[in-house]
């Protein structure tokens, strides 16, 4: 049996999107900075297009945490993320310089 | 949907509203003033009459070597207005004091040729329901209200998200029904709903702008950190920079610069001419940037664009922030601040975004009475008789207290406008204490008096407010109206004050004849403190 979602620890949760949400966030920035378009150096009109996808996945990890079974789960996982996209960027930086 | 996932959701909605809820509305209200900042901040103005009418483009560069043998200063750093009105009367500006601390000036000639320099000050009227639309309504410095604004943006954003879940799988049902009857906080809800979903887009694009506004700075300092390698400022400068003229070559006049741009840029109209001279190891030649606008586009600032023009030869060299020049990923940044800002499509844009904003207020607003209707009803089946508990109404004297104490503020703040210069020394600073003072005095009111008494109350105080605005423009000695659009403010001051009455009228009847128990009846326990 699937365990039921609850409110009740929203707190734990809440706490992970702010922290690990953000971090997440600007690891995915950190993608499209070295791995998009025009590369590391891209230029000025990238750097700001990078800042602003921030808010928006750090907005969704916000929003959607609560859908994560406990504030166990939401740490675990968005751990997970954060390992597996902070891992990309840091390697792939480390292979191109 | 599984059921526990739309209670969970619902807990989350109604917390990150109640948190956020009352910040937005003043956000909302304040922001749907800026739509008309300009109008405003010329209402506002009082006329000069220390310039004679706008010396003609063709005679700008004698205006400009008369003021640099008497103010050097102006020499290397002066704007020239294209569109002169009451708020800039004047045809050159230049900054005389620093630039933390700006002095701003402006020049004329008159037609015999005499030079006219004078301190300019246009009303900050409009910069001021700015700032209070951008701090969230807090009475703070930047450095403290922005992140808090950042982060009631965020709280709204997860409203919006969650309030979509708890909508979707009764979506089918409940789109197009606005149940008006019996059921209160049926039809409160259906409002709510409808507002909400129809509205959402624009809604989570203003969210999502708000927080990059708020704490764009930090997370531009995490990126530094721990993308840039500390090296943020380098990568800043990875662009070719336009080719700098001769520092020697003359400059082009202005009107054949402006023919110039005329030509490569037909739609555009600029508005100022902002010269300033370029540092030594920059060339030392002197830089251009025209603002303007050219409404089949969106506009970087709330009002223009911008475009870096040579000034020897009027040939466009930097068109990042030009509507209608600018590349697909210069565009696509721009319609970020484009869309939060309204600045597209011209007045019937701006007048739909006022709407939006005034919309979006009603959303918080009835937000708070749900909150307060659904926890009424709660007691209700645990303990029989109907026995408000203290937050309910606690809640609900602060939901009618802020809103209305940031409406009834607003509104003798402006009607102040055209009382105060000449009058007090510092406009500004009595600007915001007149609408704090209304504010907090608001608040006490409702916390004194009880929601059910105050909201009727204070709603005719707010009527009573926005009726100063129109009245002092006609009946107040030394009061001013200039001709044109602007007598639109006294307009819709007006017909805010008649909505307002109209509102007093029927909170009034509800605390008479409204369900005895609810928070909105006089039947109800009367006071919640005692003044």
């Amino acid at each position: 049996m699937t365990q039921l979602l609850t409110s009740r620890d929203w707190f734990g949760k809440a706490l992970a999107a702010a922290t690990l949400g953000f971090l997440l966030a600007v690891g995915i920035s950190g993608l499209w900075t070295w791995f998009g378009p025009g590369g590391f150096r891209g230029g000025p009109v990238k750097m700001q297009i990078s800042m602003w996808m921030v808010p928006l996945w750090w907005g969704l990890v916000c929003s959607l945490v609560f859908f994560f079974p406990s504030p166990r789960a939401a740490w675990g996982w968005l751990g997970l993320a954060n390992l597996v996209v902070w891992g990309i960027v840091l390697g792939g930086q480390r292979m191109m310089s | 949907m599984r059921q526990d996932v739309v209670k969970t959701y619902k807990d989350v909605h109604s917390w990150v509203g109640i948190v956020s809820g009352m910040f937005l509305f003043i956000a909302f209200f304040a922001g749907a003033l800026t739509m008309f900042r300009e109008p405003l901040t010329r209402w506002a103005t009082p006329p000069s009459t220390q310039f004679s009418a706008p010396v003609p483009l063709e005679r700008v560069e004698e205006l400009i070597a008369a003021v640099a043998i008497t103010h050097p200063k102006a020499a290397d750093s002066y704007t020239i207005q294209l569109e002169p009105g009451p708020e800039m009367p004047a045809r050159l500006y230049w900054n005389e004091g620093q630039r933390r601390e700006p002095k701003l000036m402006g020049a004329n000639l008159a037609p015999d040729g005499t030079l006219e320099v004078h301190p300019v000050q246009e009303s900050k009227l409009g910069y001021l329901a700015d700032e209070l639309h951008r701090r969230v309504g807090l009475p703070l410095p930047n450095s403290v209200a922005l992140p808090i604004t950042g982060i009631v943006s965020m709280l709204y954003f997860v409203a919006l998200v969650s309030g979509l879940i708890i909508l979707l799988p009764s979506l089918v049902k409940d789109l197009f029904a606005v149940r008006v009857g019996q059921n209160l906080k049926r039809m409160w809800l259906d409002v709510h709903n409808v507002l909400g979903l129809f509205s959402l887009p624009f809604h989570l694009m203003i969210a999502l702008t708000a927080i990059v506004f708020a704490v764009h700075d930090q997370i531009y300092d995490a990126q530094d950190k721990l993308i840039y390698q500390d090296r943020i400022e380098e990568r800043w400068e990875d662009h070719e920079h336009p080719p700098a003229p001769d520092k020697a070559t003359p400059l082009l006049s202005v009107t054949a610069l402006l023919a110039e741009l005329k030509r490569q840029a037909p739609g555009f109209t600029p508005v100022t001419l902002a010269y300033s001279r370029e540092e030594e190891d920059h060339g030392g030649h002197m830089g251009l940037r025209v603002a303007g606008h050219d409404d089949r586009f969106g506009h970087r600032s709330g009002e223009v664009g911008y475009v870096g023009v040579d000034s020897t030869t009027g040939l466009m060299n930097e068109t990042e922030m030009m509507p209608g020049f600018q590349k697909a990923a210069e565009a696509t940044v721009t319609s970020f601040f484009t869309l939060h800002f309204g600045s597209f499509g011209g007045l019937p844009v701006r007048w739909g975004y006022f709407l939006m904003g005034i919309a979006g207020t009603f959303i918080f607003y009835t937000g708070n009475l749900l909150w307060i209707e659904s926890r009424r009803k709660r007691e209700r089946r645990n303990s029989g008789p109907v026995e408000q508990s203290r937050q309910t109404y606690a809640l609900a004297a602060l939901t009618v207290g802020v809103t209305l104490g940031s409406v009834i503020g607003v509104g003798f703040s402006i009607a102040a406008a055209k009382l105060l210069p000449g009058r007090v020394a510092d406009v500004e600073s009595w600007h915001i204490g007149i609408y704090y003072g209304f504010f907090v005095a608001a608040v006490v009111w409702a916390f004194g008096r009880g929601a059910a008494r105050a909201g009727g109350e204070l709603l005719l105080a707010a009527a009573v407010a926005f009726l100063a605005i129109p009245l002092v423009t006609l009946l107040a000695p030394g009061a001013w109206s200039h001709p044109g659009p602007t007598r639109l403010v006294d307009g819709l001051a007006l017909a805010a004050a008649l909505t307002l009455f109209y509102l007093a009228r029927l909170a009034r009847k509800r605390s008479i004849s409204g369900q005895p128990g609810s928070v909105w009846s006089k039947s109800g326990p009367k006071k919640l403190v005692s003044l």
